[in-house]
Order: C-alpha cells, then sequence, then structure tokens
C-alpha cells in the first residue's frame, strides 16, 4: 500500500543472491546443501503467505502441491527421459490445476473448517498415491544413476538443483512482493479483514482467493519437483509429510505473516535453530521440545512475529521493510 | 477377503469404533467449548498409552488401573495446558490457537521420543476371547467397549446432571451472557480442556491394551478423531460417539471389498465431501 | 429517475421483513427511509445491493434491472454502502480503506489513482491526518466518518448510508450534515436511513416511511412528519414517538 520509498525489493534479492553464491564461491558443498534446504523453505513459507498472510485462509496441507509438484516432475524424468527443467515445469503446471479444482469448492469454507479441509486433501492425496501403481505404490519411485548423465553426472545435477531452488525462491519472493503491493493484493487483504465488506465495495472474492491458492499452489510444486530431482528418490511419507506442512506456517508465523520480509527471515532463523540443536549433543534429544517452546513464546507474546514486532516498534521501518 | 469375513470384520470394527469416540469426544468437547481445535489431541493420546506402559511395566499395575490413573492425569495435564498454552489467547484468531496448541504437540512429542525413543512398545495382557462359530470376541476388546461406553456416559452425567455441567454448556452456548450470570469462564474453559484432554488419554489408555505403539502412535488417532469429529458435527459429543462407531463399522467392513490399503482413502474422500456438502456433520453441529 | 424499487418482498422464514416495497429515488435528491425499528429499512438496503435476495419484485437501477445481482456486481455499477455498525479493515491503514473503497468499485481505479481520490476523500471529511494509522485504532466517531469515506471514493452514482450520525455528539452530527449537502451539490444520490428526526427534516428532499415492512407513507418531510399513519407507527415505540413528535416540530 504505501508508496515507494525504499528500493526495498533489489536489495532483497541482492542480499539472497549474495547468500546464495557464497557457498559457489568457497566451494563448500555442506553450506550448499544447507542453503539448498533454506531456500525451499523460503520458497514454502512465502507462497503460505500469500494464501494465509494476505488473503487469511490457513492452508494447513499446502505441502500437498509441493509432493504433487514433485511427483509428477519425477515420473516425466523417469518414463519420458525429460529433461529436469521441462519436467519441472510440466510437473508445476497440473499442480496448480489440480490447486484449481480443490480451490473452487473450499475456498467457501471458513477459518477452521477450510483449514481441516486443506489437512484432509493433503492425507487423502498421500494415502492415495500410496495405491497408486504408476507412481510407485508404497515404496515410491527412485532414479538410475544414469538419469544424471544428461546433466554430466550427480556433481553437477546437484549444482543445476541448487541454481534452480535459488531462482525459484526468489522468483517466489518476487511474486509476494508485486501481489503486496498491487491492487489485486489489496483485494486479498480486504478479504481477511471482513469478506462481507470487500464483496460490497466490488471485489468478487471466490475469485480473488481462487487465483491467490493457485498462485500459491505453483512455486512449492516447482520446489517438490526440484527436491525430489536432487533426492533421486520420491516417497508418499516424504512428499505430503504434515510435519513440513505446520513448519513451513511456524516459519511464516515466526518471521511475520502478512509481510514480504517475515517468511524469509522466519525460513532462515528455524533452520538455523534446527541445526543449532542438532548439532549440539545435550539438546539433540530435546529438539521437538525446543521448536515447540519457541513456538509457543512466539504465539503467545509476539503475535506479529519478528518483523511485524519491527515495523509496529519502529514505524520509521514501515518504509524500509515490507 | 470374503463376504464370509463381513460379520467378524464388522463386529471389530464397531468395537474399536467406542474407543475412536472415546477420544473424539475429548476433541468434540474442547471445540465445542472453546472453539479452538486441539492439535495436541494425537500426543495426549500417546501419553495415555505411556502411562498405562509405565505403571504396568515399572510396577506391575494392572492396566485397567493404569487407566484411571491416566484419566486422572488427563484432567490435571488438560488444565496444565490451558492456563500454559491457551488462556493468553483464547479470543485469538484461529490461526493462533491452532499452532499454540501445535506447540504443545511438539513438546508432548519431544519429550516422549527422547525418553521412550521411537520403538514399538507394547501392554502385554489377554483375557481370554469368548465365542465360537466364526465370530470371536477378545476379552480386551470386550472390556475396551465397556470402558468406553462408560467413559462416555460418565461425560454426559457430568454435562447434564450437574451444576458444573451447567456452566460448562453455558459457556459453549455463550461465554459473554454466562460470565454475566456469575460463571467463571476461566474456570470453565481449564476444566473443559481437562476433560477433553483426559478423555483422550483414557481412549490411548484402552488403546495400549490393543495394539503396539510408540511415541508418535497419537498422530494416527488424532487424524481419525478428525474425521470423526467432522462425521459427528464440530462441537457435539454425542456426534462423536456416533461418528466413532460409523468410523469403526466403516473401517471393519470395508476391508472385506477393499484393499486394507485404500481404506484410509476413503476415510479422507469422505472426510472432505462431508466438510464440502455439509460442514455441521451429519448430526449438526454442538448438541 | 435513478433507482425504482417494485414491489420488492424479501421474507426470512416464515418472517416477511420487507412487504412489497415499492419506491423510486429521483437522480441527485437525498432520499430518507425512515420507520420504528425492525420496519426493514436495513433489509431494504440488503436487497438493493445484492447481500439478500429477494422473493419477489423488481429492482431498476439506472434503467438496468439489477435484482438478484451478487453484492460486487452491483457496486461496480456505482450503488455504495455505509454500514450502520461500522466495519473497518481493522489491521489496514486508514488509507488503504479508503482506497479499497476507490479501486474496486464503479471506476475501478489503478492502485495509484485510487489512493490520489482518498487521499481528497480523507482531507474532506478531516481524516488526512490519520492515514497512516491502522483503521481499528481510530475512536467511533472517526470509525463512522471513515466508513463513509470508503463508500464515496468509489464515487457512487448511488449511496446508501444506514444511520451514519448514531452515536456521534451533535458537532460530529452538523459536520456530517455539511457532507452530505456537499454530496448534494455534486449530484450525488443518496438514500439514508436515519433516526434522528431533525436530521432527516434539515437535509432530505423526501422522505419514505416504512412499517412491518410496508411502505405506509411518502412525501416532504413536512408532510411525512405531520401524516397521522406515521405517527400512529411511531406510537408502537413510545419513546421513539416521543423523540419524533419533539423533533419533528
Amino acid at each position: 500500500m504505501i508508496r515507494v520509498r525504499a528500493p526495498f525489493l533489489p536489495a532483497l534479492l541482492v542480499v539472497l543472491a549474495v547468500v546464495a553464491a557464497l557457498p559457489l564461491a568457497v566451494n563448500n558443498n555442506s553450506l550448499r546443501e544447507e542453503l539448498f534446504l533454506m531456500f525451499m523453505l523460503i520458497t514454502l513459507a512465502s507462497s503460505i503467505n500469500i494464501i494465509m498472510g494476505y488473503t487469511g485462509y490457513v492452508s494447513f496441507g499446502h505441502i500437498v502441491f509441493f509432493g504433487l509438484g514433485g511427483y509428477f516432475a519425477f515420473y516425466l524424468m523417469q518414463n519420458f527421459n525429460a529433461h529436469f527443467l521441462v519436467a519441472a515445469l510440466a510437473g508445476a503446471i497440473p499442480a496448480s490445476a489440480i490447486a484449481l479444482v480443490i480451490g473452487v469448492p473450499i475456498l467457501r469454507l471458513r477459518g477452521a473448517y477450510f483449514a481441516l479441509a486443506t489437512i484432509g486433501i493433503n492425507e487423502a492425496m498421500r494415502t492415495a498415491i500410496n495405491n497408486f501403481e504408476p507412481f510407485g505404490g508404497a515404496v515410491g519411485m527412485f532414479f538410475n544413476f544414469s538419469v544424471y548423465d544428461t546433466y554430466g553426472g550427480a556433481r553437477n545435477a546437484a549444482l543445476l538443483a541448487y541454481g534452480v531452488m535459488v531462482v525459484v525462491a526468489l522468483a517466489t519472493v518476487t511474486t509476494s512482493y508485486l501481489i503486496r503491493r498491487s491492487k489485486f493484493g489489496l483485494s486479498l487483504m480486504a478479504i481477511r479483514e471482513d469478506q462481507d465488506v470487500a464483496m460490497v465495495v466490488g471485489i468478487d472474492p471466490a475469485r480473488a482467493k481462487v487465483v491467490a491458492y493457485v498462485i500459491s499452489s505453483f512455486f512449492p510444486a516447482l520446489a517438490g519437483a526440484t527436491f525430489f530431482f536432487k533426492n533421486g528418490i520420491i516417497e508418499p511419507g516424504v512428499a505430503f509429510d504434515l510435519l513440513r506442512s505446520i513448519e513451513s506456517l511456524v516459519m511464516c508465523v515466526l518471521g511475520g505473516t502478512g509481510t514480504v520480509a517475515g517468511p524469509i527471515v522466519g525460513a532462515a532463523l528455524y533452520e538455523w535453530l534446527r541445526g543449532f540443536l542438532i548439532t549440539t549433543p545435550a539438546l539433540a534429544n530435546f529438539q521437538l521440545f525446543l521448536a515447540g517452546l519457541l513456538l509457543l513464546v512466539v504465539v503467545l507474546f509476539v503475535t506479529a512475529g519478528l518483523v511485524g514486532w519491527l515495523r509496529n516498534r519502529y514505524p520509521v521501518l514501515r518504509a524500509y521493510i515490507q | 477377503m470374503s463376504v464370509d469375513a463381513l460379520v467378524p470384520s464388522a463386529i471389530d470394527g464397531l468395537m474399536l469404533g467406542f474407543v475412536y469416540g472415546l477420544a473424539a469426544m475429548g476433541l468434540t468437547l474442547i471445540f465445542g467449548v472453546m472453539r479452538v481445535i486441539n492439535l495436541s489431541h494425537g500426543p495426549v493420546i500417546a501419553l495415555g498409552m505411556f502411562v498405562v506402559y509405565v505403571l504396568f511395566t515399572g510396577a506391575g499395575v494392572n492396566p485397567y488401573l493404569g487407566l484411571i490413573a491416566a484419566a486422572g492425569l488427563g484432567i490435571l495435564f488438560g488444565v496444565a495446558i490451558y492456563f500454559v498454552a491457551v488462556d493468553r489467547i483464547i479470543n485469538a484468531p484461529e490461526l493462533t490457537t491452532l499452532l499454540a496448541t501445535y506447540s504443545v504437540n511438539l513438546m508432548i512429542v519431544g519429550v516422549a521420543t527422547s525418553v521412550f525413543t521411537t520403538t514399538p512398545r507394547a501392554v502385554d495382557i489377554s483375557l481370554g476371547s469368548v465365542g465360537g462359530s466364526g465370530v470371536t470376541i477378545l476379552g480386551t476388546h470386550a472390556v475396551a467397549v465397556a470402558i468406553a461406553i462408560a467413559g462416555a456416559a460418565l461425560l454426559y452425567a457430568i454435562l447434564f446432571r450437574t451444576r458444573i455441567g451447567k456452566s460448562i454448556r453455558a459457556v459453549a452456548n455463550n461465554r459473554a451472557a454466562a460470565e454475566l450470570m456469575g460463571i467463571d469462564s476461566r474456570r470453565v474453559l481449564a476444566l473443559s480442556f481437562g476433560i477433553g484432554t483426559s478423555l483422550a488419554m483414557t481412549s490411548g489408555a484402552l488403546l495400549s491394551t490393543l495394539f503396539s505403539f510408540t511415541p508418535l502412535s497419537g498422530a494416527t488417532y488424532e487424524v481419525k478423531s478428525f474425521v470423526i469429529v467432522v462425521l459427528g458435527g464440530l462441537g457435539n459429543p454425542t456426534g462423536a460417539l456416533v461418528g466413532g462407531i460409523v468410523l469403526g463399522l466403516l473401517e471393519g467392513v470395508s476391508t472385506v471389498f477393499i484393499p486394507v490399503s485404500w481404506v484410509p482413502v476413503l476415510e479422507y474422500v469422505i472426510f472432505i465431501a462431508i466438510l464440502l456438502v455439509r460442514p455441521t456433520g451429519l448430526l449438526g453441529a454442538r448438541a | 429517475m435513478i433507482l425504482q424499487v417494485d414491489a420488492v418482498t424479501v421474507r426470512f422464514g416464515g418472517l416477511v421483513a420487507c412487504d412489497a416495497a415499492t419506491f423510486a429515488v429521483e437522480e441527485g435528491e437525498i432520499l430518507g427511509l425512515i420507520g420504528p425499528n425492525g420496519a426493514g429499512k436495513t433489509t431494504l438496503f440488503n436487497a438493493i445491493n445484492g447481500v439478500h435476495r429477494p422473493r419477489s419484485g423488481r429492482i431498476v437501477f439506472r434503467r438496468e434491472e439489477i435484482t438478484g445481482l451478487r453484492p460486487f456486481q452491483v457496486a461496480r455499477r456505482g450503488v455504495a454502502r455505509a454500514y450502520q455498525v461500522v466495519r473497518p479493515l481493522n489491521d489496514l491503514s486508514v488509507i488503504a480503506n479508503v482506497t479499497v473503497g476507490a479501486c474496486f468499485g464503479r471506476e475501478n481505479l489503478s492502485l495509484g489513482a485510487a489512493r490520489t481520490v482518498a487521499e481528497e476523500v480523507l482531507a474532506s471529511l478531516g481524516l488526512a491526518d490519520k492515514a497512516e494509522v491502522p483503521a481499528g485504532k481510530l475512536n467511533v466517531a472517526q470509525k463512522k466518518r471513515l466508513e463513509l469515506g470508503r463508500a464515496l471514493a468509489a464515487r457512487p452514482a448511488l449511496l446508501l448510508a444506514d444511520e451514519v450520525l448514531a452515536g456521534l455528539n451533535p458537532q460530529e452530527v452538523s459536520a456530517m450534515l455539511a457532507v452530505f449537502r456537499s454530496l448534494r451539490e455534486r449530484g450525488v444520490t443518496v438514500i439514508m436511513i436515519e433516526h434522528l428526526m431533525h436530521a432527516v427534516m434539515n437535509v432530505c428532499d423526501r422522505v419514505v416511511v416504512l412499517d412491518y415492512g410496508k411502505k405506509i407513507a411518502e412525501g416532504s418531510p413536512q408532510v411525512v412528519s405531520s401524516d397521522p399513519k406515521v405517527v400512529e407507527a411511531y406510537l408502537g415505540d413510545p419513546k421513539a414517538a416521543q423523540r419524533f413528535l419533539e423533533e419533528a416540530t
């Protein structure tokens, strides 16, 4: 809403690009692996933010699009030798088409009912694919190593996957920013605040919500395609992992829902914290406990999330941090 | 499986249904009274299992005595969860309470997995069996049904025959009005959370006598509870019991006609369909 | 004639909230819609802007039938609404609230143009200094002005104003009345539901009186206020009748 007074988006993209280049510059593979995961989480959290933060619809089972994109792309690569880049796009498009089909009915539900329905859809999809033999059923699918030959071996394939994941994350963040600053974004936020009022001022809520849902499904589908391409294996439990879904919600809330920077800050912080907990022997076993405690503290005391809190505490920052 | 298996499968399913229903009553009670979807429901069910397990293996306590301990601890634990995680945000939007109870979920699972690991455990108990001519009923199943019915009856007695129950129903109906009538709504909400948690733990205690389990087992039953609660109408305890029986029967009977691995697909499809077509549940929301 | 309400009936189960209500609104006039509580005034607004679908009857806006259109379709044809109970979009800034009105209504403006309109509207309502404040933080009188501002920003051809004066102090009321007079100068047609009779006498060109969902009188404020049927209707509600008689004279 606020007119551009600071080059927020370019600055943000530059920071992310510099971080992304870091492991390549110092040739550190384990750092690259960590950042691969972080950019994936930024994609997931920023996508959820579009439907949850801007529109006010809590999509608990959003990971379903990550899984679908992963499965479609994997299937194309394994059975038709499709190039990864082609397969990723060709996998994400049907995933978003499914979002369109299920979005129309379930976005009529409000509040808790919508949240429950999204959980149901993810679980239905997971258990159905468990039985779907073309996708390998409960065992899933895995690549022959020869698949990676097209890309110059597994090492180069991993590099390609990393590059694509970074680009997907940057595209998600850019889209999130553009939506927030657009008329469309304003209509989403009006729906979030009061759907009846939105309708009376001339917004068609049903349409706006479905468009937001479809957009927010596209990037997780791309991320899923990329993740499982690099992984070489895909199975239902990993592809449709409800825990990962809820974790991306947590990241959103941690950083601040409804802001562009919030999900990024939340994803980075959450991943850093998890890494810290796992590698500290005394805390390794209590990893989940501490993650829960942290979440509770944020939910109870920092409702707006870190970015939201900063923006409220120092209104000057509103012009600089979106 | 053949159609000959229909009757025994139906009976097995029906019996499990009562136990599912008991857990779902806990979830639906909490939603009905305070509009909170309790995402710590699953781990709480698992806790019920482990209370029985620890007492049984550690001190040789009979599992059914352990069950009473689990029910009592459930009340205390539920009240504690309410004051730590829910009280402060009781009027906040849904996402907030979902995340707060989910954080409790993470904490319980975190502690339980580091204490008990994820090795499957079992409470070894046998009460023989009765029957013949193709239909056999295990003693543990029969007792589980009896206890589940007793638990449901107790909940009804509390809700409809006591002062406390009256205030719970008043707060569920209209919290602001109940407060004007002099009801301390915080205490009522905390107690309702306690009763809901106790029902979940009792159900977990029963399940521990039937199947093996890990700290993560609660998740399966949590999702079943969601399906049941939506079947029976969010916030409607009678609906939850009926929904539990329907789901149990469905699980039992459907295995005769479709492979076991398709049963959950069927459950989730029904779940989504009911949400879309009749979100108040088959029996209507909130009795 | 900008709006024609023709035998519109709205039912909720067995209750007839609006019973064959018929009246017309001329271009540029300010029409008062009055009647005791429960007379069906707000229901009639809901029928006009598409929130409730009438059981029977026709609503014609600018020679086009709009009966049964969805609220956003009616809004896009130039009908704006200010609610009786204010409904600000709490977490959005004051200027964003008004921009929403300008963006999606009749004019379908771009974000930038809508913001310019919103700034003008806020200035005219004396809310310019609150532009960046979250709407939820305004006081009641400011929220009332914001509610009107959101409707006005759409530059409507027809404004449905539902008790926008209720709960305001006398100074605030006369400030609002000035706003309505300026609307008339700009040629905006207004239907206002109002209980403050002196306000109605002051700004309305014509008055329609509803009772139990039926139109029982229509005419200039002076004529209507001396109509025995109207006084009788208000007598069912002694307090309102007393107020009505005091304020009308």
